[in-house]
């Protein structure tokens, strides 16, 4: 226990090590922005995976492990036998390009932990978890021209408008699952969303005449949320050793009353003073809207070492507000994801085998028509995932790595088209804690 | 569920075969053992390829304008307009004396009024150069003029030196306060044509001896007590346009520091000379001795002409142009970036008079004070100007940066303050310009563009 605590110790300081790293670079070259569409309302949907599930890039709604917290769906948490912990990382890379110009950009972010506990083991358990549900990060640039002084013969100034948005929504959730009969069981998720959006705007112009103070626009608020799990399963269906699982959850929509600041540090009197710009505006105040979201999915093991899911998203978008920018809720559609994938396990093999069956193997693809449309054109992703997962035998202890590669967008209508690609990695614990062990 | 006979989503219960295996088996326990040896070479793989996939993957960043068009749903920068519809113009007269420069002559501007200035100037009596000044002994005046000409530029001018008419202190002269001239008793006269710019004209032997009576007094008196009594009693010297001159020309009465006029690499400013002529045969002739002036200024006046071409004009001493913008609160809201105060110089005045020369205002500055001073023109005579602006030529205005004054008005004054304009610098030159009035095309309106960044 202790070495396996020591590794991990290792194993995460190297992460914190490496993001600090990235971080550390010229403001111009970080690797904190992530994709362009982020930067429309108040981000992207973060698609947060399971751990189990996070190799076929998934949520894992219907798809239980009994050694990694499942975050998709609150009924899994009455199943569960162990403590278990999980925290994941993920690295993205969006390289960008529309009708006249491309962009890079990279993106390391803590993709959330969870600690499950059960209080009575396979039947009540709790979950305590920290999860992005919409995320903006991104980095965009504006350049352009404008006429200084008009009818005063004066050369244009030229400008580059700098903005690193990031932030999102994240949730904050403690609920329980239930199981009260065989094969099914319930959860709840009662929630904090917290809104945190800050925008870091940097201005510069060709004349040294004009001001290239940065000023900051935040958004922040939050609100209360809840959330429904159901998940139910069958064994022997149709071979012996099969077993087909269904699993569903729900997300109200949450609607969060939040303010919205522009400050800047300014030399007022030869001082420096903090300036809201907008303090007595009445639209400092808006609502921001999350939609409600379902998610159900089925899983269909053929054998204890194959796997087969295939799931379902849908957030209706098209409620989903944004007043602090009606022109960019405007864009706001219902979204839909679809995934299907498949999964490996030669690990649970009471033998041994080679070098390679120490390992999970997963494979799936996911479709997104998005949840925006702009100029008629949805933002639709399609992405192709690849995991790999290291596995104890002895112990309860494991490691999800998964790689995604795929195409957002679309470069039609002048718009913006991205490859993406990345990866994720998902350290999870599971342990027998709160019993006393009867041999050493 | 799977706790008992449903391994396939679980695996097998490593909690309780480990436990049973770890405890009575010691062979399943080396096997453990080797399994811990084997995970930490996972954790460090696991982490190796994280580490390498990471420094691959993000050297670096490109960010670039990409949808650019789809996010944008208006202008990225914007600016509004106030027009200075109030204004003053305060009327007070600056400093003419100890300046840079030092007036003297007449013209009959047509734009901007008849004007005759006497210099007076008054010479040092420190002992350092020359010991006594005996009754043989001569004194000239030498003038070193500037470059500039206002008025015919073409026309020789013609002076008379007198005595002044009572004590003076060129501290305190200020523009339109006259200076009496005792004209019973000539010291010289002299003329100069427009492209001479030295001229060394002997003084009467009568003022002389009566400057000799203050020079040589009581060697018991301290140097202060002499130049007190001095001050006080000596009137000095003032030189006179005579009536028909056409032109005010500018003599150089303070070194500048930048100006080299002689192949010592001295600067040559007007002064006195002292020349002996009772020379002792052991001494060398090393030529006039120099006497520094003590104190010097202009008694100016001007006459004011009809308004024809308005009121909106300034003279550098003696017309300000005082406003305060009446700036909307909304501008508050604004990320501002720039603030530009624009008066467009209005030449047409100045070309309808061609045959007359005058020096260029190229420059206006702006000050900016917490209070309403009592005397304005002694607040901006000596403190720093808060703006400054040189003409631009594309567009024959001034534009004046005065963003800090944007801010300052909008988030830190619960006072409005004023900006007060005056064009170039109190230094004995005379500068005068007429500015576009706010009854003027809007292109040519004094106005302040506020420039800000879209949100």
């Amino acid at each position: 226990m202790l070495k396996r605590s020591i590794s991990l110790v290792f194993v995460l300081f190297l992460i914190a090590s490496t993001t600090n790293w990235l971080y550390a670079q010229d403001d111009d070259t970080t690797a904190k922005s992530g994709s362009f569409y982020s930067s429309i309302g108040f981000g992207v949907p973060a698609d947060v995976h399971s751990a189990a599930t996070m190799g076929i890039g998934l949520p894992g709604v219907s798809t239980y492990n009994g050694f990694s917290p499942n975050i998709a769906n609150p009924a899994h948490w009455g199943l569960i036998n162990f403590t278990q912990g999980n925290i994941a990382i993920g690295l993205n890379t969006f390289e960008s390009v529309d009708n006249s110009t491309s962009a890079r950009n990279t993106i390391v972010n803590i993709d959330g932990f969870q600690f499950a506990l059960p209080l009575l083991r396979n039947k009540l358990g709790v979950s305590l978890s920290f999860t992005p549900i919409v995320r903006t990060d991104f980095k965009r640039r504006e350049n352009g021209f404008f006429n200084s002084l008009p009818g005063l013969n004066q050369d244009n100034v030229q400008y580059v408008i700098t903005t690193q948005g990031t932030g999102g929504v994240n949730r904050f959730e403690l609920g329980f699952g239930y199981q009260p009969f065989e094969n099914i069981s319930f959860g709840y998720g009662f929630s904090a969303n917290l809104l945190s959006i800050n925008n870091d705007v940097t201005p510069l112009f060709s004349n040294p005449q004009y001001s290239s103070t940065p000023y900051e626009i935040g958004i922040e608020g939050y609100e209360f949320g809840h959330r429904f799990g159901f998940f139910a399963y069958k064994a022997n269906l149709l071979r012996q050793g099969d077993q087909l699982s269904f699993g569903t959850a729900v997300t109200l929509p949450v609607t969060i009353e939040a303010e919205r600041s522009l400050s800047a540090f300014r030399s007022i009197n030869q001082q420096r003073q903090l300036i809201e710009f907008n303090e007595n505006n009445a639209d400092r105040n808006g609502n921001v809207t999350l939609p409600l979201e379902f998610n159900t999915g089925l899983t269909y093991n053929l054998s204890r070492f194959t796997n087969v899911v295939a799931e379902l998203q849908l957030q209706q978008w098209s409620n989903a507000e944004f007043s602090f920018n009606t022109t960019q809720q405007e864009y706001f559609k219902n979204r839909m994801r679809m995934g299907l994938g498949a999964q490996f396990h030669p690990y649970r093999a009471n033998q041994r085998g080679g070098f390679f069956s120490n390992f999970k193997y997963s494979l799936g693809t996911t479709y997104d028509n998005g949840h925006l449309s702009i100029q008629d054109q949805d933002i639709e992703t399609v992405l192709f995932h690849a995991g790999l997962g290291l596995v104890s035998r002895t112990s309860r202890s494991s490691i999800d790595l998964s790689f995604h590669y795929g195409i957002r967008g679309t470069e039609s209508s002048n718009l913006v088209k991205e490859n993406i690609w990345g990866f994720k990695l998902s350290l999870n614990l599971a342990e027998l804690m709160f019993i006393q062990q009867r041999f050493q | 569920m799977y706790r008992k006979n449903l391994p396939i989503t679980t695996g097998r219960f490593p909690a309780k075969t480990n436990r049973f295996n770890c405890s009575q088996n010691n062979s399943i326990f080396s096997e453990g053992t080797q399994f811990y040896a084997n995970k930490g070479r996972r954790f460090s793989i696991a982490a190796f390829l994280l580490l390498i996939t990471a420094f691959l993957s993000t050297a670096c960043e490109t960010p670039g304008s990409v949808g650019d068009d789809i996010v944008e749903d208006e202008e990225d920068v914007a600016s509004e307009t106030i027009y200075l519809n109030d204004y003053n113009i305060i009327q007070e007269n600056s400093f003419s004396g100890r300046l840079t420069y030092t007036a003297v002559g007449s013209h009959d501007d047509p734009v901007y009024g008849a004007m005759n200035s006497v210099a007076l100037l008054k010479p040092s009596i420190s002992i350092s150069d020359v010991d006594t000044i005996r009754e043989d002994d001569s004194m000239s005046l030498r003038l070193i003029f500037n470059g500039t000409i206002y008025g015919d530029s073409l026309a020789s001018s013609s002076y008379e030196i007198y005595e002044a008419g009572k004590i003076w202190r060129g501290a305190s002269l200020r523009i339109n306060n006259e200076i009496p001239v005792d004209m019973a008793g000539k010291v010289a006269d002299f003329q100069v044509p427009a492209s001479q710019d030295t001229v060394v004209v002997e003084l009467d032997q009568a003022w002389i001896d009566k400057y000799a009576g203050f020079y040589n007094s009581d060697p018991d008196l301290s140097s202060a007590e002499r130049d007190s009594v001095y001050i006080q009693n000596f009137p000095g010297l003032a030189i006179v346009p005579s009536e028909n001159n056409q032109n005010i020309r500018f003599l150089k009465t303070q070194t500048l520091g930048d100006d080299t006029d002689n192949e010592d690499g001295e600067e040559l400013i007007t002064s006195f000379l002292f020349e002996s002529n009772t020379q002792e045969d052991d001494e060398e002739n090393t030529g006039p001795e120099i006497i520094s002036l003590r104190d010097w200024g202009a008694s100016f006046t001007r006459e004011e002409v009809s308004d024809d071409f308005g009121n909106f004009y300034l003279h550098n001493s003696e017309r300000v142009l005082k406003f305060q913008p009446n700036l909307p609160e909304d501008l508050g809201s604004k990320n501002i970036v720039n603030a530009q105060l624009i008066l467009s110089k209005n030449t047409d005045p100045q070309k309808s008079t061609p045959s007359v020369a005058r020096p260029n205002t190229n420059f206006i500055r702006a000050h900016v004070f917490e209070e309403d001073p009592f005397d304005v023109m002694a607040e901006i005579f000596t403190t720093q100007p808060s703006f400054a602006a040189s003409l631009n030529d594309t567009s024959d205005a001034f534009l004046m940066d005065v963003t800090q004054f944007v801010l300052n008005d909008l988030y830190g004054n619960a006072n409005k303050q004023s900006i007060y304009i005056t064009i170039q610098s109190v230094n004995g030159l005379i500068y005068s310009t007429y500015l576009y009035d706010p009854n003027s095309d809007d292109i040519r309106k004094p106005r302040i563009v506020i420039t800000y960044v879209e949100e």
